[in-house]
């Protein structure tokens, strides 16, 4: 069942920022919007809180048009990037405020305000004001306030994108597991690819006014539709080279520089009925492994030789770029594992990974 | 630069605060201590700078005229009642400006109202004389003086409240509107506290003008209304000026300034927003 | 130049009754052209060291030596070390020439001297198009890159950087840390790295030194701070996701040396920890394991226990599985899993090596001793 519905909306300032954007978010559902920053994604919550005025399109929230209410008429919510607590409340107050509006019974609103200071761990801060209290502990004031009044919409701007690394995976726990989001839609905003696949039944990849893909985390991290999006979910980025296709014998190969790569047939296929010569080959570095001695070879597996040019072992895993016949490749390797800057090394590429874009408007050309 | 370079650059500063602070509270030690003098002991050719006999009892000669305590009840009702109608509406015009009117419209404008306080106010005496004598309460009342107060006071209440209100964070309000409170409640219940600090100055600044104000009440009023510096030139005796009473109803006078002072610092000093974004 | 000796270093902040302790006996040795980070929680006593290694800071006692000499009493321009700050702090009046210039003009050298080096400059950091604007027409990352090559255009002894990656968006943020690996590759300076951030410290430096409450934690090297972390701190701070900790009971050798966690969940310890408890002669402990040193898939010599699956996290590269066994959670990282549900019975596995016990009360790591 839809629950929220944008119908073709535009909004601009001095230049267009959304530009005829449509979606479909059903009840129960969240759904991440992810992009670079600047793109326009908090405009578009802006817009679907009624902080900004369309310039043209239509919104629906469980099928009223709302376009031309006013945002305190819309039973929307909404956390700030900055939380914006009101700084001469105490947490208690400033979660009681929603309600408050709705002119509630105290004792009704006093035992709302204990039931989510209980779910969101806050109830020993009750009575602190907010410069008393840490990032951490505002993030969930500001959650809790908008959990208050059982709004039909939760909007959710860059929620945690300011705390550590620590406190933003147990806040992520926390939305995975808060029941109180499940029972109406959220649209939740973040330039962080990570917490995106994390957190969204479905995610919409924002950039030039619009979700240029939409699907679920498996869906855009796996078959990127186009060359922005593989790049901008991934860290490090997906490797991309330009390259010439060529083939010799029935032997399709890509050529970048003096780096000449197998292609996979199945892609063959796709790519030679398109006529494509040249375009964008992207290959993600988690597929590009460092062989280390013994390892037997795969079937469909290519081995070149590499030289490091630099290697950082981080917590989870190693990052190194090396330098594979003239072209550059980033490595995804494991962190216990020592390179040396200089170091030579055999690599070991599966062409059935390997993703191909136009080079004009960045599309990926296997359907 | 060497640590005893340092030292020497602070005692040299320290040294000249000294000299300016000594400076700036000469003048306010002799007159208290003038109004604790006979009156022949300030005419001596050679000044004291201790009174020789203390005569304290000049502080209740002051009051031996009925219009002294008159005229100290006359400059509160004018100032108390400037105050109120300056900060009431110079907050109002102050939010207008700062949110609904931006642009070249709103800064000429809010610009405009500022220049109100540019010209020379003795350029207006004779105007304002003629204007208020028109009005139903003539020039000599309440009214007159409260009104005329107004326009001194009021373009910079505005100017001043707006400068506050742009500072406070528009996102306050955004998120009291998406809470279910209309622009009006929110007004009201989120941004008038947090500007709450600015509001406090801005009714001193405007409580000290109309209480000190000495040209216009001098020239419009002085037999039905008389505020206390009109009425300080009346401490004479003959052709002799009584210094000893004017300084000490001038002590007197400065008493309720000083002390709303004390009273109010504590909050002018308070930032404006309080760690309200971020952390 | 040589090393970097800091000896007994104290800062005492208004001595007397309200006295703040914020660096206490810190021992650091930093070899020349070593690449070392200074981390730690804010508060921890990082931004007091570093402003004394610099000079803008006096020293309450304990010495600070390069090479030989000792520098407690130098000025900060004696000192020979250049510093690139958090905020930038470029002229925004001055060109990006002027800038990296600069300090260059300050110690009278010659313009023709200065045109060079400031080109030389350029080129490793890649702004040499960038010369002729203002820093207000410049990106965060291009401002970050001219706020180095200023400090690294004086030739210092000693290259400090405060935090200067904070401000930067991730995907940047991931390029400057390469690029600054790079600098350090090419440069060979001993560089002192001050950051609140375990991932830039990890990355980049050769050694580093964790700080918690004024007070050194842990020197050492990237496995070192993994797998032997001196305590319960260091584990939990390095690393992502965070350490699994549990608190556990140990019965000695009738449960052939293992951790009983709460009625059903046992976790096997390797010889070296089961020696090291039966010489402590402790009865509870905290374990610890690291998310990434547990896995769904079989390992060879490992131990398994058994649990429910409750989240499966997809992060792209990787998942995180988080799993309850008997009421108690822990996390595990994994290689992105489809075909896991919520709820399904899974079997974890990790080698007993992995698994590190920190005392009940100290909270150090239980180790034998040598």
């Amino acid at each position: 069942m839809v629950h929220l519905e944008l119908n073709k909306i535009c909004k601009g300032f001095d230049h267009p920022v959304i530009d005829r954007l449509s979606l479909k978010v059903d009840k129960g559902e969240f759904f991440v919007i992810v992009g670079p920053s600047g793109i326009g994604k908090t405009t578009l919550l802006r817009c679907i809180a009624g902080l900004e005025k369309l310039d043209e399109g239509e919104i629906f929230i469980e099928g009223d048009n709302v376009t031309n209410v006013p945002p305190y008429n819309r039973n929307v919510a909404m956390t700030f990037e900055s939380y914006a607590l009101y700084p001469h409340m105490t947490v208690f107050e400033n979660i009681a405020n929603p309600l408050k509006a709705l002119k509630k019974e105290d004792s009704l609103i006093r035992s709302r305000v204990y039931e989510i200071a209980e779910l969101l761990h806050i109830d020993g801060l009750l009575e602190r004001k907010p410069h008393e209290i840490s990032g951490g502990q505002k993030q969930r004031t500001a959650l809790g306030r908008t959990l208050a009044a059982h709004p039909r919409v939760f909007l959710l701007d860059e929620p945690i994108s300011h705390l550590d690394a620590k406190i933003r995976a147990e806040l992520r726990t926390q939305f995975h597991t808060l029941e109180a989001l499940r029972e109406v839609s959220t649209v939740y905003v973040t330039h962080d690819y990570a917490e995106a696949l994390s957190l969204g039944d479905r995610i919409g990849v924002m950039g030039n006014g619009g979700l240029v893909q939409i699907g679920t985390a498996h869906e855009i991290y796996e078959k990127p539709n186009s060359l922005f999006v593989a790049q901008h979910l991934g860290q490090p980025s997906i490797n991309s080279l330009e390259i010439d296709l060529i083939e010799e014998a029935e032997k399709p190969s890509a050529i970048a520089g003096s780096l000449k790569l197998p292609v996979d047939l199945n892609h063959w296929e796709h790519l030679k009925r398109k006529n494509i010569t040249k375009c964008t080959l992207g290959i993600r570095p988690q597929f590009v492994k460092v062989v280390n001695g013994d390892q037997s070879s795969e079937d469909n597996s290519l081995e070149l030789n590499g030289m490091v040019e630099v290697y950082e072992a981080l917590g989870a895993y190693g990052v190194m770029i090396t330098s594979v016949v003239g072209q550059k490749l980033t490595v995804l390797t494991d962190p216990e594992d020592k390179y040396d800057h200089d170091e030579n090394i055999i690599i070991r590429i599966d062409p059935s990974t390997f993703n191909y874009f136009d080079l004009n408007n960045g599309v990926n050309l296997i359907p | 630069m060497t640590e005893s370079n340092i030292k020497l650059i602070k005692i040299i500063l320290l040294a000249f605060l000294l000299v300016w602070i000594v400076f700036t509270l000469f003048p306010l030690y002799f007159q208290l201590i003038t109004s604790l003098k006979p009156v022949a002991e300030i005419n001596a050719m050679v000044p004291t700078f201790w009174p020789e006999t203390f005569r304290p009892g000049n502080y209740l000669g002051i009051f031996a005229d009925p219009g002294s305590l008159k005229s100290l009840m006359d400059s509160l009702i004018v100032s108390i009642s400037n105050t109120i109608l300056s900060l009431l509406l110079g907050t109002l015009a102050g939010y207008a400006l700062a949110r609904y009117l931006k642009g070249i419209v709103g800064e000429n404008l809010a610009f405009w109202i500022l220049s109100n306080r540019m010209f020379p106010p003795v350029a207006v005496i004779i105007p304002m004389f003629f204007l208020f004598d028109a009005t139903p309460w003539g020039t000599d009342s309440y009214v007159s003086l409260i009104l005329l107060y107004l326009v001194f006071n009021l373009p910079l209440a505005t100017w001043l409240m707006m400068v506050f209100f742009r500072d406070a964070p528009r996102e306050l309000e955004e998120a009291s509107y998406l809470d279910g409170y209309t622009p009006l409640k929110t007004f009201f219940k989120i941004t008038l506290p947090l500007v709450f600090p600015g509001m406090i100055s801005v009714a001193m600044l405007c409580w000290i003008f109309a209480w000190n104000e000495y040209l216009f009440a001098n020239l419009l009023t002085g037999t039905t209304v008389k505020t206390f510096p009109v009425h300080i030139p009346s401490f004479t005796q003959g052709s002799q000026t009584l210094w000893n009473l004017v300084m000490a109803f001038s002590m007197v006078a400065m008493i309720p300034p000083v002390g709303m002072f004390i009273i109010l610092r504590r909050y002018m000093v308070r930032g404006l927003s309080l760690g309200v974004v971020k952390g | 130049m040589s090393t970097l000796k800091i000896k007994n270093l104290n800062k005492i902040y208004n001595p007397g009754k309200n006295q703040v302790h914020a660096v206490k006996d810190l021992n650091l040795e930093i070899q020349d052209g070593e690449f070392v980070a200074l981390l730690g929680p804010s508060g921890c006593g990082k931004t007091s060291t570093l402003r004394m290694i610099v000079g803008l800071e006096s020293i309450t006692s304990g010495t600070i030596m390069f090479g030989d000499e000792v520098m407690n009493e130098m000025t900060p321009e004696k000192r020979n070390v250049a510093m690139a700050f958090e905020s930038y702090a470029l002229y925004p009046n001055f060109t990006v020439f002027e800038n990296l210039s600069f300090p260059l003009e300050v110690r009278n050298i010659e313009s023709t001297i200065r045109t060079k080096k400031v080109n030389e400059i350029a080129e490793m950091l890649q702004i040499s198009d960038l010369l002729n604007q203002k820093p207000g027409q410049l990106s965060g990352g291009q401002q970050q890159r001219i706020s180095l090559g200023r400090a690294l255009i004086r030739d210092p002894a000693v290259f400090i950087l405060d935090e200067v990656m904070s401000h930067l968006d991730a995907h940047l943020k991931f390029k400057m840390l390469f690029e600054l690996k790079k600098i350090h590759q090419n440069l060979k300076k001993t560089m002192i790295y001050v950051t609140h951030d375990q991932m830039e410290a990890l990355a980049l430096s050769d050694k580093v030194a964790v700080m918690a409450n004024s007070e050194l934690q842990q020197f050492g090297n990237r496995n070192s701070l993994y797998h032997q972390p001196k305590n319960r701190f260091v584990a939990d701070f390095i690393g992502e996701p965070a350490t699994n900790f549990m608190d556990a009971e140990y019965n000695g050798e009738e449960d052939q040396g293992q951790m009983k966690v709460g009625d059903s969940l046992n976790f096997f310890l390797n010889e070296e920890s089961i020696n090291a408890m039966n010489n402590a002669k402790i009865s509870e402990a905290t374990i610890g394991i690291r998310p990434q040193n547990l896995s769904v898939e079989p390992l060879v010599g490992g131990k398994s226990v058994k649990g429910q699956l409750l989240i499966n996290e997809f992060l792209g590269e990787r998942s995180i599985l988080e799993i309850e066994s008997n009421g108690v959670h822990y996390k595990v990282l994994s290689y992105p899993q489809r075909n896991l549900n919520k709820g399904d019975t899974m079997t974890v596995y990790y080698h007993p090596k992995d698994v590190m016990v920190f005392h009940p009360e100290t909270e150090e790591l239980v180790m034998e001793t040598p």
